[in-house]
């Protein structure tokens, strides 16, 4: 393939996808000046390794180049505080008790109904980053369990569970005034 | 199997992500369990809930351009390295055979020419619409609001109509200029995917054909409905985003 070729199916291919890509840095980053960075360092290194792209899922293979640059940003800047979910404080069996649930009935449910954009919007962002990117890719660009755990990096079975805790977490957060113990 | 047990596969069960004999099992628990059903309803109202309010932040155009400048000077380098004569020979085949085509077939270039450059044009614009707070002079999904708003700027009434039900919702509208004309951009939305919808009246000497094609992963179709020109685009797949120009097309 001609260089000038190359270049038009790199913008051919990954054109479509800088939206999604861009969406991920900022919920990544939290930052619109930190996201413009990633995804200009993330756009020049696919450009650069587009040989190794072999016409496989550009969506995937692009935001897996920004996810890892995105992480690179942000252990530089020590911003990632929590390296591990820690099992103690957001342990099972506050959250995860059907029955428990069941129990405080409709309010609950009433509230996760109405929770207004800012609440939600703010659930996300305290979300540790492990469970922020695997709710991004799902809920907001509905990619299936094998295209998340492709562009993370883990098997998909630590997909389903971080998916799992990261609900958990939201749904806690969004009703929390109805959760056991907290009144 | 325990409740636990079942809690955890409800996520693969709302994300369709289970197979036979999971889902079998998972409906089956599902009904005779009144606290599972409510832990789905939890999950389902959270997954909802979530899709959407979620902020999706829109890539800034400048951005965009950066990022599309920011390969260039690549693309350039490489090049220069080509002897200027190797470099001049396409050109100059690529010329001669414009110039026989030409002669032999004008009009057809002509007009096939007039059709890319549209085409082309309707992506720019498309992109540009996608920069923030652009896609929509007028924000409503009520098309009564929606087609009112035109009146006055535009001399002829546009066909507004919502398709919420269909799985299109309609976002709203704006003003935007192809070929140095107004035309009405109806803006609808699939998911996250923003949908495109241009219109104007049809000009009988206009180069205007049915299309259907994919420029930068962008999916275009074009066609003529009731006198309008219609052209339709998305980074949605195309096999959706005909639906929707089947029901554009649809007579109303």
């Amino acid at each position: 393939m001609s260089e000038l070729n190359q270049h038009q199916y790199f913008e051919q291919a990954m054109l479509p996808h800088l939206q999604a890509a861009f969406n991920l840095a900022l919920w990544l980053l939290h930052n619109h000046a930190d996201a413009e960075d990633a995804i200009q360092e993330a756009y020049l290194r696919a450009f650069r390794h587009f040989d190794s792209f072999r016409g496989g899922d550009a969506r995937v293979w692009l935001l897996a180049i920004v996810r890892n640059v995105c992480y690179t940003h942000l252990q530089s800047k020590k911003v990632r505080v929590m390296e591990e979910f820690n099992e103690e404080l957001h342990g099972a069996d506050c959250h995860s008790n059907p029955m428990q649930a069941y129990h405080h009935g409709d309010p609950a449910l009433a509230s996760l109904q109405n929770a207004d954009k800012q609440s939600i919007n703010l659930a996300i962002a305290q979300l540790p980053t492990d469970f922020r990117e695997v709710i991004v890719l799902r809920e907001l660009e509905e990619l299936s369990y094998k295209e998340i755990a492709k562009i993370i990096g883990v098997p998909i079975g630590t997909v389903m569970s971080r998916l799992a805790r990261a609900r958990g977490l939201l749904k806690d957060a969004l009703t929390k005034e109805f959760a056991p113990g907290s009144s | 199997m325990e409740c636990s047990d079942i809690t955890k596969l409800l996520h693969a069960y709302i994300d369709s992500e289970l197979d036979y004999t999971a889902l079998i099992t998972v409906e089956n628990h599902l009904e005779g369990c009144p606290a599972c059903q409510y832990e789905l309803q939890m999950l389902s109202t959270l997954q909802i809930s979530l899709r959407s309010n979620a902020d999706y932040y829109p890539m800034p155009l400048a951005t965009l351009q950066r990022l599309q400048l920011s390969i260039q000077p690549q693309v350039a380098k490489t090049r220069s390295q080509v002897s200027l004569f190797k470099q001049f020979i396409p050109g100059l085949v690529t010329a001669f055979a414009s110039v026989i085509l030409a002669f032999g077939i004008s009009h057809v270039v002509l007009f096939n020419h007039q059709q890319e450059q549209l085409a082309e044009d309707v992506v720019a614009s498309h992109i540009r619409s996608l920069q923030a707070e652009h896609i929509t002079d007028v924000a409503s999904s009520d098309q009564h609001t929606v087609k009112p708003w035109f009146t006055g700027k535009l001399n002829y009434s546009p066909h507004v109509v919502d398709l919420t039900e269909q799985g299109f919702p309609l976002v709203g509208g704006r003003l935007d200029y192809l070929k140095e004309q107004p035309v009405t951009a109806l803006v609808y939305r699939r998911r996250q995917h923003l949908i495109n919808v241009f219109i104007w009246p049809y000009a009988t000497k206009a180069a205007i054909s049915e299309t259907e094609q994919t420029i930068n992963g962008y999916h275009l179709y074009s066609f003529i409905q009731t006198g309008m020109v219609y052209w339709v685009i998305s980074d949605l797949n195309a096999k959706e985003l005909k639906t929707l120009v089947d029901i554009l097309r649809r007579p109303a």
